[in-house]
């Protein structure tokens, strides 16, 4: 990533210069070695080095136990923070800022572009034909000016092993790790021929030997990563102990051979090895994890009969054409649309992103769409009749006229920021006709190859964005531009005026407790006033409630519920409910609706609070509709079992006066400390992770030109385009994986198990790093980047970077600092 | 049967030396074990794994109360010492030598059902399914095999050639069911807590060997590998089961059935029922059924099942759909009917094993494979290495049927019906009517002439088991086979490689007549005991050299130290890997003792890598002074002793000058 002009952070920078020159970065790590392991739960690895392997009389985590319990410090009580899934969960660890990224696959709303973080073979071969530089997810965030850990560092002074958040890629890896399965003798060769050759950790293990290797070899890097979802794989397959230990026995080898490695160099002194996961995992021997499809849900007539959207096909490991790597996308036709059949290429209706284990987002289209489509459908059918016709146009421009204004900003708006993304397309181009042909050693060195093919790679993007939008923002004015006097339906083609692969913008709640998936039975149908009448016209679905009544026939394990869906989550705009809280309870931020039945419901709502922080309050309701005109209606609930989230019946619950508790706003800090324990833990503060729209970072030093203000609303608005309808959350040992299984368990959820993971540090002898140090205060992932900053004296006790971060376009990181390790030098 | 409780199983452990070790048994539907020592005279024990249940009676038809499972042969050399123990045998009482008609059926072409059982038991032990000493010569007897189906078969026309294939696929199927169900034995047993007379390292070494019997070069995998052929092996077998379980369970799932695993007595599933409700059926009449990887026909639109005569069973369901007592509250009956029994060890998809409605439905994906396999082999006598068309066709088959997991695997149908058929035998909780149901639906799918019936196999178990102890208790028995084995075992001590090649051909090109073995003097018997004990300890350094980061801080030290101190003092035939696990040993630990042993167990071993590893240690410059001129003295002494150096080696140690005093 470039770094940005010095002269817009001037000021900033002479401050923090100053702070710099009193000694307020200066720190004693000088080295890094970061190892990130995906899915590994901190209970889990716990369990383990408290226990004796009978045949050595040491732990069975002998390595861990060496490192870092005796001679390091852990967080016992590290949460990730947002949902507990890796490409979420990795962004906020490698980037130390909040969620912009929130699953493991996005889709944009208005283009049905897929953001998939997780599907590493297209990333390879783009790379081997010089069409990317990074990682899709390293895209996104560079598009948002929001670098990495790893950019922290010159490039020729760090080494970054394979992983999601991987910025740049080097085949040496790939090749010596290929290399490397070759152990050098024939017969040990046969031997491993035998066991079986491990191409599935090949990059994992290659990534091992390089840290290894390059701590002792190449004292210069000052930043090395390691990333490895071993265990994570098998977890997700296995649920017995035996299978699981063996993975983690494996991890534990490895950090004892970095360890040593480390312990022989020259800056062992001075070097701080942090093992740090994403996420827990929902795993118990003797229970498989239970998948619930919910595509088919949707594709069924009960359902709404769409068509949809999902990341993979279904049973993809079973399908032939699943084995081409660039098709991630796919639709999956209903048979049973009411009013879309055969359409399913133009007009899928739910985006589906189902790789969350536990969870899954699903947009349907907005709703008025739907309408506006059936209308025109029924207005080009012969024989309606004159009354019928009149009705339904009318009702067809009604609902034109409610959104035109929204929509003609919006229309307004993209293109101005159209134009401002073609412009900077045209500066890219001109950079990249500059670039040279070939790169010299030098180049190579530095990274300015990658450098080159990152602006090419962002280019493209740029350029297909362009075009997508353009596409909507047309077919949007072909809409607002229908005039009542001149409307012919039947001469009007209906995907010039209602955008195929488009889902328009979020529904509301009302949308999606009335939601219209077709035309009635009996079809269209007039009110006595000769208008359209809404209730017989169209079949609807209440999608909570739906949700929620789903049941599986016959469920043969005791410990799961017969009910896949625990409960959904939507944002209700502050404004919706101004009029029906009281003063105490108004928030300033959007609530969050969840739903665990009719009369099992809670809002959490927030407030910013005078200092900046954010407090909230969960309130147990019952019963709550939205009307067509938006009102919000309710009913307030005593505290009882069985509420979403069930802190009130936990005894985990921290607090002394559960219900006079629960029945106050506290802070993020003081929930987190209250609930961390409980089975649901940090949900509160993860929900609204998750369904809050962060602004993007404040950026003193950002592009303040117009087209830099357009480029940046654009980008926010490209992540809003992203939120979901609905968050629905799987119950215990259930899951929504569609394109294959995961009967060994899973994770996604805000259980505990599931968000309950890894951070464990420890140094040399000059990094100051406690030892022996058992961290109980609760943190959660915002908390690991400004922590190891702050060891290596580049951000201050505030989270505020050193000129030379500010310089790199890292802005202040807004979680806490682990205060117990960075205090401790 | 209830689900997913877990199961007790108890160990009865009884010697002939020890008082017998129990621990109770937690249910009376909990098939116990019981585990046998029984001394060999010349040294060795068998140990035998026998299940038990009191419902076995009634299940077996003979009023039996135990079954013996396996035996597996444990050479102790006579002595208490456990270094030098070496598993050799393991037998499986239920596989045995065909009779004749049972042979002479398997030579038949395209014969693919079980003829007859076996009838007169005889009074020979049974064969061993696996012989636990690594060697060449599985690899050998393939390479001949191939070599005798390309000359002399090739020769002899389609008629002899399909006839001589089909026994070998026969016999090898046979021998495959066999393995399974040792594996399955061991596994189970496995989950047997306390102190064993088999112990749980000795088990997982069996279970890799058997496991490595399908591989090509599975026989020549040294003993320090056997964990990781373990562990792997392993983590795919439960990673195959539970997706196999899960994809069954949404599967039945979405087409309106009930799916019921079965599970073994340590409580995991390897075999699950898919049911239909008879109250169901009128209601589901014309919905489409979606049959793939279910395997079966449309049960809403089948006749047969709206006037089922068979097996049914009644459960009661409550509110939520869970099956619940039949007097619990608000619970409602439905009839049950069983449509089908999948294997859930299978890869990719779960296989079909009985179709209650339909016996040649598993029977014909049984087959399917196998006819295809057995036509391009013996009729159309066309390798696909030799034809490119026909490898290409195979090769997109393979990639279709393997991609989209079509149930036509019959190496793992194998192993499911070899589970199943246990399972049958040791689960008291199956109702005995769908157990003779689904027993007597499996013998019809049988392919296998070779292969005896459920009933017949348990006579056969302890009819064999017994023949097996009065093997034992012979002279010219087990005893003498012992002997044999170990003069054998004793030809690696005097003879050099290339001899005991000459040696294995011989043996091999006289069809087995000739076998090299030595006389077995008090002196060979020593340097016999010396060389397991080496063995063992060259396993222990060549495991830690694997997976140590730093043996002070990973490994059982005093282990590895004993270990180190025998290579030392008899390691001069240690092998050459583990030299290089010594040099390995040696660079990543910081002990004194351990680096000393390490360097003198490089001095001792009698070889040119071992010396080569000497030498670049003293050559490492990174290496402390003292270490190297160790290293430095050792090679000279080396050099002076005449040991095994390479001509390059040799030259440069010559030229290095050092402090003799060290």
């Amino acid at each position: 990533m470039s770094p940005k002009p010095l002269s817009n952070k001037l000021f900033g920078a002479m401050m923090l210069a100053a702070i710099f020159a009193a000694g307020g970065f200066a720190q004693s790590v000088k080295r890094v070695v970061v190892v990130k392991v995906d899915g590994l739960p901190a209970y889990y690895v716990d369990q383990f080095v408290k226990q004796r392997d009978p045949v050595t009389g040491r732990s069975v985590l002998p390595w861990f136990n060496e490192i870092f319990y005796k001679n390091g410090s852990r967080v016992s009580n590290f949460y990730t923070r947002g949902i507990s899934l890796s490409a979420p969960s990795w962004s906020m660890l490698d980037t130390g800022q909040h969620l912009q990224i929130k699953g493991n696959i996005e889709y944009d709303r208005l283009t049905k572009h897929g953001y998939d973080y997780l599907y590493i073979v297209p990333y390879y071969v783009r790379y081997l034909f010089k069409k990317k530089a990074d990682m899709p997810a390293v895209e996104v965030l560079d598009q948002m000016s929001i670098p990495l850990m790893c950019d922290a560092f010159p490039y020729n002074k760090r080494y970054t092993a394979q992983q999601l958040y991987q910025r740049g890629n080097s085949w040496e890896n790939l090749a010596s790790g290929f290399v490397n399965l070759y152990p050098g003798k024939p017969k040990d060769f046969v031997d491993e021929w035998s066991i079986g050759l491990d191409f599935l950790n090949l990059t994992i293990n290659q990534a091992e030997r390089d840290v290894v290797d390059k701590v002792v070899t190449m004292p210069e890097l000052n930043y090395l990563d390691y990333f490895t979802g071993y265990f994570d794989h098998v977890s997700h397959a296995n649920n017995d102990t035996a299978s699981r230990l063996a993975g983690l026995k494996a991890l534990d080898r490895t950090i004892g051979r970095m360890w040593v490695a480390i312990q022989s160099s020259s800056r062992a002194d001075e070097t701080a090895m942090i093992v740090v996961s994403d996420h827990g995992f929902n795993s118990e021997e003797k229970i498989y994890s239970q998948g619930f499809n919910l595509v088919n849900l949707f594709r069924s007539a009960a359902g709404g009969g769409h068509h949809v959207v999902t990341k993979q096909r279904m049973m993809s490991d079973y399908s032939i054409k699943a084995i081409y790597p660039f098709l991630p996308i796919v639709t999956n036709e209903s048979k049973e649309s009411f009013y879309l059949k055969g359409q399913n290429d133009r007009y899928p209706t739910v985006l589906v992103d189902l790789d969350g284990n536990e969870r899954a987002s699903i947009h349907l289209r907005q709703n008025d769409l739907n309408i506006l489509q059936i209308l025109l459908q029924q207005l080009k059918v012969k024989g309606l009749s004159r009354p019928m016709q009149k009705a339904a146009t009318d009702l067809f421009f009604q609902i034109i006229d409610k959104y035109r204004n929204g929509w003609q900003t919006t229309a307004a708006q993209l293109g101005e920021e159209m134009d401002a993304l073609h412009r900077s397309i045209e500066k890219q181009e001109k950079v990249i006709a500059a670039q040279p042909d070939k790169f010299t050693p030098e180049d190579y060195a530095h990274g300015i190859d990658k450098e080159a093919r990152r602006v090419y790679a962002l280019a493209e993007l740029a350029k297909r964005s362009e075009t997508d939008y353009r596409k909507y923002i047309a077919i949007l004015n072909n809409l607002i531009n229908l005039k009542r006097e001149t409307f012919d339906a039947k001469n009007l083609k209906i995907e010039d005026v209602i955008a195929p692969e488009a889902m328009g913008e979020r529904n509301s709640v009302f949308d999606l407790q009335n939601y219209v998936v077709g035309l009635s039975p009996n079809g269209l149908a007039l009110n006595a006033d000769q208008s359209l009448d809404l209730e017989k016209s169209f079949r609807r679905v209440d999608y909570f409630d739906l949700l929620h009544k789903q049941k599986v026939r016959s469920n043969v394990q005791a410990e799961v519920s017969s009910r896949p869906v625990d409960f959904t989550a939507t944002r209700i705009p502050q404004d919706a409910l101004a009029e029906v809280l009281p003063s105490e309870l108004r928030s300033s931020e959007d609530a969050i609706w969840l739903y665990g039945g009719f009369d099992k419901q809670a809002l959490i709502l927030t407030r910013i609070d005078a200092d900046g922080g954010q407090s909230y309050r969960y309130m147990p309701i019952s019963a709550l509709r939205q009307d067509v005109r938006g009102k919000i209606a309710f009913t307030r609930q005593k505290w009882a079992d069985g509420f979403p989230l069930k802190y009130f019946e936990d005894m985990n619950l921290a607090v002394s006066d559960r219900e006079a508790w629960i029945n106050d706003w506290h802070s993020e800090v003081e929930w987190l400390r209250a609930t961390h324990k409980t089975i649901y833990s940090n949900a509160i503060i993860g929900l609204n992770e998750q369904i809050d729209r962060h602004k993007l970072p404040a950026d003193d030093g950002a592009d303040v030109s117009v087209d830099g203000s357009l480029m940046r609303r654009f980008r926010q608005r490209q992540r809003d385009m992203t939120q979901a309808d609905m968050l629905v959350l799987a119950a215990n040992h259930w899951n929504f994986n569609v394109a294959s299984f995961n009967p060994g368990g899973n994770h996604g959820s805000y259980f505990r198990v599931s968000t309950n993971s890894t951070l464990m540090f420890a140094g040399g002898a000059k990094t100051g790093i406690p030892r022996g140090l058992l961290i109980e205060e609760p943190y959660d992932n915002l908390s690991f980047m400004p922590t190891v900053l702050r060891l290596m004296g580049k951000v201050d006790d505030q989270g505020r970077p050193t000129p030379e971060l500010l310089e790199r376009g890292f802005h202040t990181f807004p979680g806490r600092m682990i205060t117990e390790i960075t205090k401790a030098n | 049967m209830a689900v997913f409780a877990v199961l007790a199983i108890s160990v009865r452990a009884q010697t002939i030396e020890e008082p017998a070790k129990q621990v109770k048994a937690e249910s009376n539907d909990t098939p116990d074990f019981r585990v046998e020592k029984i001394p060999v005279a010349g040294g060795a024990e068998i140990i035998t794994i026998f299940a038990r249940n009191e419902n076995f009676g009634e299940g077996l038809r003979d009023g039996a109360m135990e079954i013996p499972l396996l035996s597996v042969m444990r050479d102790t050399l006579g002595d208490d010492r456990l270094e030098n123990d070496r598993l050799r045998y393991v037998w499986v009482h239920s596989y045995t030598k065909a009779s004749f008609w049972q042979k002479a059926a398997a030579f038949v072409p395209f014969l693919y059902l079980r003829t007859t059982n076996k009838k007169d038991f005889g009074s020979a032990p049974p064969p061993h399914v696996v012989d636990m000493n690594s060697n060449h010569s599985g690899v050998w007897g393939q390479v001949l095999w191939v070599v005798f189906k390309r000359i002399i078969l090739g020769e002899m026309g389609v008629g002899p050639k399909a006839s001589v294939l089909q026994y070998r696929q026969n016999s090898q199927d046979y021998r495959r069911t066999s393995v399974a169900k040792a594996l399955t034995v061991l596994s189970l047993f496995e989950s047997v807590g306390g102190e064993k007379i088999l112990s749980d390292a000795e088990s997982k070494d069996i279970q890799a060997r058997l496991w490595l019997t399908d591989k090509t070069f599975g026989a020549m995998m040294p003993d320090e590998e056997l964990n990781r052929v373990y562990d792997k092996e392993l983590v795919k077998k439960r990673d195959r089961r539970g997706l196999n379980w899960e994809l069954l369970r949404q599967y039945s799932e979405a087409q309106g059935l009930y799916f019921e695993p079965m599970e073994m007595p340590d409580g995991t599933a390897r075999h699950a029922t898919v049911w239909v409700a008879a109250e169901d059926l009128a209601v589901n009449k014309g919905r489409k059924f979606e049959s793939r990887f279910l395997n079966i026909k449309d049960p809403w639109n089948d006749e047969r099942l709206t006037n089922w005569k068979g097996y049914t069973q009644v459960k009661w369901f409550d509110d939520e759909d869970r099956i619940v007592e039949p007097n619990s509250a608000n619970a409602k009956p439905k009839t049950l009917i069983p449509l089908a029994l999948y294997g859930l060890d299978n890869p990719k998809i779960p296989t079909i094993l009985v179709d209650f409605r339909d016996t040649r439905n598993a029977k014909r994906r049984e087959m399917s494979r196998r006819v295809l396999n057995d036509l391009t082999n013996s009729v159309i006598s066309v390798s696909p290495f030799g034809s490119l068309p026909l490898f290409l066709g195979k090769f997109a088959y393979d990639l279709l049927t393997g991609r989209r997991g079509t149930d036509i695997n019959q190496a793992s149908r194998l192993r499911s019906y070899a589970q199943l058929k246990l399972l049958l035998a040791l689960d008291a909780t199956i109702d005995v009517n769908f157990r003779d149901e689904i027993a007597a639906r499996v013998e019809k799918v049988s392919l296998n002439p070779l292969e005896n019936d459920l009933a017949v196999e348990a006579a056969l178990a302890r009819r064999q088991y017994s023949n097996l102890i009065e093997y034992a208790k012979r002279n010219d028995g087990l005893p003498a086979r012992l002997d044999r084995d170990r003069r054998e075992e004793m030809v690696k001590l005097t003879h050099s490689r290339k001899r005991r090649t000459l040696y294995t051909a011989a043996h091999f090109l006289t069809l087995g007549l000739y076998t090299h073995r030595e006389t077995a003097t008090p002196e060979m018997l020593a340097k016999l005991d010396i060389r397991r004990q080496l063995n063992y300890h060259e396993r222990v350094i060549n495991e830690i050299a694997y997976r140590s980061a730093k043996p002070e801080v990973d490994s059982d030290v005093s282990a590895l130290k004993r270990s180190l101190r025998f290579v030392a003092e008899y390691g001069s035939d240690a092998s050459e890997k583990t030299a290089r696990s010594l040099s390995k040993i040696f660079a990543f630990s910081e002990d004194e003792d351990i680096r000393s042993m390490c360097l003198a167990g490089l001095f001792e071993i009698d070889d040119s890598a071992a010396k080569n590893q000497l030498l670049a240690m003293y050559r490492n410059v990174n290496i402390n002074e003292r270490w190297r001129t160790i290293c430095a003295n050792y090679l000279k002494r080396a050099l002076e002793e005449g040991q095994r150096i390479s001509t390059r080696d040799a030259t440069a140690i010559a030229e290095i000058t050092v402090d003799s005093g060290n």
